[in-house]
């Protein structure tokens, strides 16, 4: 707990040491500032270099971004000219609506599904991998002809 | 923008701040101005050696002029630029204590200061500045001198050094303490040697 005492000698050391610091204050050196002038003078405009680094995060952020975009769009566009689309006509890539990139959800959507179907055709083609060519051939040509009819319990 | 110096005066720090962040010039040198003799003040009795506090004086504003668009209009440009040259007092002092020591079993280097200086040095060496330097930590001076000189408040001061506001003020009670102690063991030394 502070006494009076504590106050009184905290006060009157506040006192001493704003005293002392105004004592020793020293002058104003134009030398100085036109030294620091100087310096400035060859460091550049005003927040130049630093500045850009420190929200350089933000273009490096905006890029990685746009460059994502970009090659969804391009792996879409790639997979929608190989007629990787099934019933798509190659002549109506451009979406409804005038735009010519699809929104984000549907990019994202579409490129899920697509992977998903290379997956199931990579899987399907693996239960044919044991036959050569003109097997393998023949074997899609029968599996592609029967109807698919579900089985009952 | 700032066409006149009188202009400039009467406009606040943050004011010349924000000018000199759009890119005036004339902005940035009023407020070099303005705090050369503070931030000089406070390094010389931070490092004890006039060249020294120069030198940092000049990085801080360099530093300020170039880091100029990360200050926030938040902070007072009085705290930011205190800020820098804190860390960089702090740097220099770890540049000189590894130099101190490759120097220490060497001879005593050439004084570099006039005798008008160096007699002005060793009437501050009985001061009590002199004496917190040599008691207190670099980040206690700091603290010390931005309260009783700069008169910023505790959370100015905790922004400077980094520290939560209630570990500045447990500084700040430190340091007191053993600034009394040392006051007090020099009143009984002066008086014992008659001179009080």
């Amino acid at each position: 707990m502070s006494t009076h005492q504590d106050d009184v000698n905290e006060a009157r050391l506040a006192a001493a040491l704003k005293e002392e610091a105004e004592r020793g204050t020293p002058a104003y050196s134009e030398l100085l500032h036109a030294r620091i002038m100087q310096r400035i003078g060859t460091a550049g405009a005003v927040g130049g270099r630093r500045m850009d680094r420190g929200r350089g995060w933000v273009w490096y952020a905006a890029a990685a971004a746009a460059v994502i975009v970009l090659g969804l769009w391009a792996w879409n566009s790639e997979f929608w000219q190989s007629g990787g689309g099934g019933a798509t006509n190659p002549g109506n890539r451009v979406v409804a609506g005038g735009s010519l990139l699809p929104p984000v959800g549907e990019l994202l959507g579409r490129t899920v599904a697509m992977a998903q179907e290379r997956l199931g055709a990579e899987l399907a083609e693996g239960q044919l991998a044991y036959l050569d060519q003109d097997a393998k051939r023949l074997a899609r040509f029968v599996v592609d002809q029967i109807a698919v009819v579900p089985s009952r319990p | 923008m700032c066409s006149t110096a009188d202009k400039l005066v009467g406009l606040s720090d943050e004011e010349l701040a924000r000018r000199s962040r759009a890119g005036s010039s004339s902005c940035f040198e009023e407020l070099v101005r303005r705090f050369q003799v503070p931030l000089l003040c406070f390094l010389l009795r931070r490092t004890a050696r006039r060249c020294d506090a120069e030198d940092i004086v000049q990085e801080s504003f360099v530093r300020a002029y170039e880091c100029m668009g990360q200050y926030r209009d938040a902070w007072p440009f009085r705290t930011w630029l205190f800020t820098i040259a804190h860390r960089l007092a702090i740097s220099h002092g770890r540049k000189v204590h590894a130099r101190d020591e490759a120097e220490l079993t060497a001879e005593p280097a050439e004084d570099e200061e006039g005798p008008a200086e160096r007699l002005g040095r060793e009437e501050e060496k009985r001061g009590l500045w002199e004496a917190a330097r040599a008691l207190l930590t670099g980040e206690q001076f700091s603290a010390v001198w931005l309260h009783y000189v700069e008169e910023l408040p505790a959370r100015e001061i905790a922004r400077v050094l980094g520290r939560t506001r209630m570990a500045v003020k447990t500084m700040l009670h430190r340091a007191r303490k053993r600034l009394l102690t040392q006051l007090a063991m020099s009143m009984v030394g002066q008086m014992q040697r008659g001179e009080v």
